[in-house]
């Protein structure tokens, strides 16, 4: 029997350069891949490290949030315009009887002088006065019953202690003010000794609004509002975990009538009452108190960092 | 075509662009359970109302020492905390999370042919499932018991772990003018006396095992160490050589004690045997070593030593009987006692002219002190989980047996007043 002599086919010159640009282009893609989740080429999302605000649940969110701070303050400036009306009003009526007694002006200068003098001799006046206040009509009575001579100067005393009095009332109504603005002030205070002493900023007259806020509405953003609401919804003691640098992180979903569509428990902090604990936390948050007619994704991430710098 | 599929095989690896706002909540703002807990309702028969009243108050008081709950005030409770029905679907849950509850006890007690039956429920309120449900049967005297048993299981439910309120406390008390040995429960009530040497009894140790207690006594003018059976009240010597034999403790498996002899004319910690045998000498040095308390895996011991001239704690490996320093601080360091946890050591420290508690990791750092005010607070002892210490301290006058927290808080003092109460010891669930 003849020997089949083997043959040899020599592998062609294009097949072995076609394989090596497979090797290179596989290299280059592997190179790509590394470079993609190192987030050189494509920016990687990161955890926003913002500063924690204390939020007052009570001011809803918006969409627009002006720009201010989380627990600056929503409408004093809307209540110190009022009260500028109506004392524009006093004065706009206060000319007319100014034009009345232009002539008596100077006059007035002398009595206003003469006022802590008047005060002695003026009490019983003022007595009269003062129980004849509601009927105008029978003090002006009085004064034609007298001798006409005198029935200016009745006047001018009689007008005297009406300013007089509305002088008091006014310096009465400033102090009241004043004593409220104290108040708010000590309260402001008490409430910064609770809050986190990290806070610094634009001082106790920034209006409630978001450090980046751009828009045009007194109130803060979904985000902020919701970080604080969970926190108030989230119920964990320091005795039911072993560790505190433990860390858990839940997808949610929010449809456009605020209900909770969605979540999921992306990161485990590898302790089961933790985990257990925040996603009571998001069942408890299920549903915002304002609709915020669009949807909105948050991951939410949990952990006891303010519990290990208190500590 | 090669290339092409390569590129749309990496192109499922693309980060897809992100969407979704970040928050980060850094600290819970309630740091305690708001747990509900309803007068259990008569089921069946005409149980005493006492019964109820029992198993409600210890249960209350054994969750608001374990630190973990904030107990919603009853006054609040809406009509459901007057429905018999203990099914999940027959709890209104909505009432109770309209209370702030997270948590709810609810139960029943029967009374069948002169047993008292306690039916006892844990609910989720957020999820309005069961957590855990128990049934009970025993005399009314064993409501007690009852109670500290659903405390336990409540923890363990709700934590991992269970609870230490359903076990014992042995302690020493001059009561009848000798120091004798006593028991009590977690809470301090019914007290017992379980020995009557007429003499100087002290240092018990629980065995992990069985219902033993170790101690020393003087009972034959020596101190040895004595082995008790304690619902038999059966009693053996483990050892009785010459000079002391004292601080026996039990290690983990409860088959060898660590204890200290004075036979070779100093004070050295020995491993014997629970018949007494010697197995081997752990420590070999001039200075005196006492107080030896188990790692809860056995491998180690920490133990009390003067040998640098002022007592320190030291820690020993049981096998290559290496020994490292644990304490440097303070000049006076004894009676260690390492957690079941086996994160911490407790010890006391004479720091000025008291004594009072620290503990700290068993690598020496993080040390922390517990205890602080007037008094001696001495010989802390672990709960069998980790989360109590129980100590004596003579704040009041006295000495008296007090628990508290791992971290120092919530103290309270157990002991019956009278007498002079020490060396407490703190046992396995019973």
């Amino acid at each position: 029997m003849a020997q089949k002599k083997l043959s040899s086919h020599p592998v062609p010159a294009a097949a072995e350069t076609g394989f090596a640009r497979m090797v290179i282009g596989s290299l280059v893609l592997h190179a790509l891949v590394v470079a993609l989740f190192s987030g050189l080429l494509v920016p990687v999302a990161r955890k926003n490290d913002r500063p924690v605000y204390y939020v007052d649940l009570v001011n809803l969110p918006v969409e627009r949030p002006q720009a201010g701070r989380p627990d600056g303050r929503k409408t004093e400036k809307v209540k110190e315009k009022k009260p500028e009306a109506k004392v524009i009003k006093k004065e706009q009526a206060v000319p007319k009887k100014a034009a009345e007694t232009v002539k008596i002006a100077p006059k007035k200068t002398e009595t206003v002088k003469v006022v802590p003098e008047k005060k002695t001799t003026v009490k019983p006046k003022t007595k009269e006065v003062k129980t004849a206040k509601p009927k105008k009509a029978p003090e002006k009575k009085q004064p034609v019953k007298e001798k006409p001579k005198t029935i200016e100067k009745d006047y001018q005393n009689v007008l005297s202690a009406v300013e007089a009095l509305r002088a008091k009332k006014e310096k009465a109504a400033k102090q009241a003010e004043k004593k409220d603005r104290i108040e708010a002030l000590k309260n402001k205070l008490a409430a910064l000794t609770t809050q986190d002493s990290r806070l610094t900023g634009a001082g106790s007259d920034a209006p409630l609004g978001m450090s980046d806020g751009t828009g045009d509405q007194a109130g803060v953003s979904h985000a902020l509002w919701l970080q604080s609401y969970l926190t108030s919804n989230w119920s964990l003691s320091k005795y039911q975990v072993s560790r505190q640098d433990l860390e858990a992180e839940i997808f949610v979903v929010y449809d456009s009538e605020g209900n909770l569509i969605r979540k999921k428990l992306t990161h485990s902090s590898g302790d089961v009452v933790f985990d257990r604990s925040v996603e009571d936390a998001v069942l408890k948050s299920k549903k915002l108190p304002k609709a915020p007619k669009k949807r909105l994704e948050f991951n939410i991430v949990f952990n006891l960092k303010d519990l290990l710098e208190k500590n | 075509m090669r290339f092409r599929l390569l590129c749309l095989f990496w192109l499922m690896f693309l980060p897809l662009p992100v969407s979704a706002l970040q928050i980060e909540v850094r600290a819970p703002g309630e740091q305690a359970i708001p747990l509900a807990i309803t007068e259990f309702l008569a089921l069946e028969g005409n149980p005493p109302s006492e019964v109820a009243r029992e198993f409600h108050e210890i249960l209350s008081s054994d969750l608001d020492f374990s630190g973990l709950f904030r107990l919603v005030d009853s006054e609040a409770f809406l009509s459901d905390a007057g429905r018999v029905g203990l099914k999940s679907t027959q709890v209104d849950f909505k009432q109770w999370r309209t209370l702030g509850a997270q948590a709810l006890v609810k139960g029943g007690i029967s009374l069948r042919g002169g047993k008292v039956i306690v039916e006892a429920r844990l609910y989720d309120v957020l999820r309005r499932r069961l957590l855990t449900g128990q049934r009970y049967s025993g005399e009314a005297r064993d409501v007690r018991t009852m109670a500290h048993a659903f405390a336990d299981q409540v923890l363990k439910a709700l934590t991992g772990d269970m609870g230490p309120f359903k076990a014992k406390i042995a302690y020493i008390s001059d009561q009848t003018g000798k120091k004798e040995l006593y028991l009590m429960d977690v809470d301090g009530h019914q007290p017992t006396r379980l020995t009557d040497h007429r003499s100087i009894v002290l240092n018990p140790d629980f065995s992990p095992r069985s219902k033993e207690i170790l101690f020393t006594s003087y009972r034959a003018g020596n101190p040895d160490l004595y082995r008790k059976e304690i619902y038999t009240g059966r009693e053996a010597r483990v050892s009785s050589r010459k000079g002391l034999n004292i601080a026996g403790r039990f290690r983990g498996d409860g088959r060898a004690i660590a204890l200290t002899l004075s036979m070779d004319e100093n004070s050295e910690i020995y491993l014997i045997g629970t018949n007494g045998t010697i197995h081997k000498r752990l420590t070999q040095n001039w200075g005196i070593d006492v107080d030896p308390s188990w790692s809860p895996r056995g491998d180690q011991i920490a133990f009390v030593s003067d040998r640098l001239g002022n007592p320190h704690i030291f820690i020993l490996d049981v096998f290559s009987l290496d020994e490292r320093r644990l304490t440097f601080a303070g000049k006076y360091n004894a009676t260690p006692a390492w957690s079941s946890k086996e994160d911490r050591i407790a010890f006391s420290r004479l720091e000025g002219r008291t004594f009072d508690i620290y503990t700290i990791r068993p690598d020496g750092t993080d040390e922390r002190r517990l205890t602080f005010g007037p008094g001696n607070k001495e010989h802390p002892r672990w709960s069998p989980d980790g989360r109590f210490l129980v100590y004596s301290s003579d704040e009041s006058g006295k000495k008296a047996i007090f628990v508290m927290r791992a971290d120092g808080t919530g103290h309270r003092r157990i002991s019956p007043p009278g007498a002079n109460c020490l060396h407490p010891a703190w046992s396995a669930r019973w």
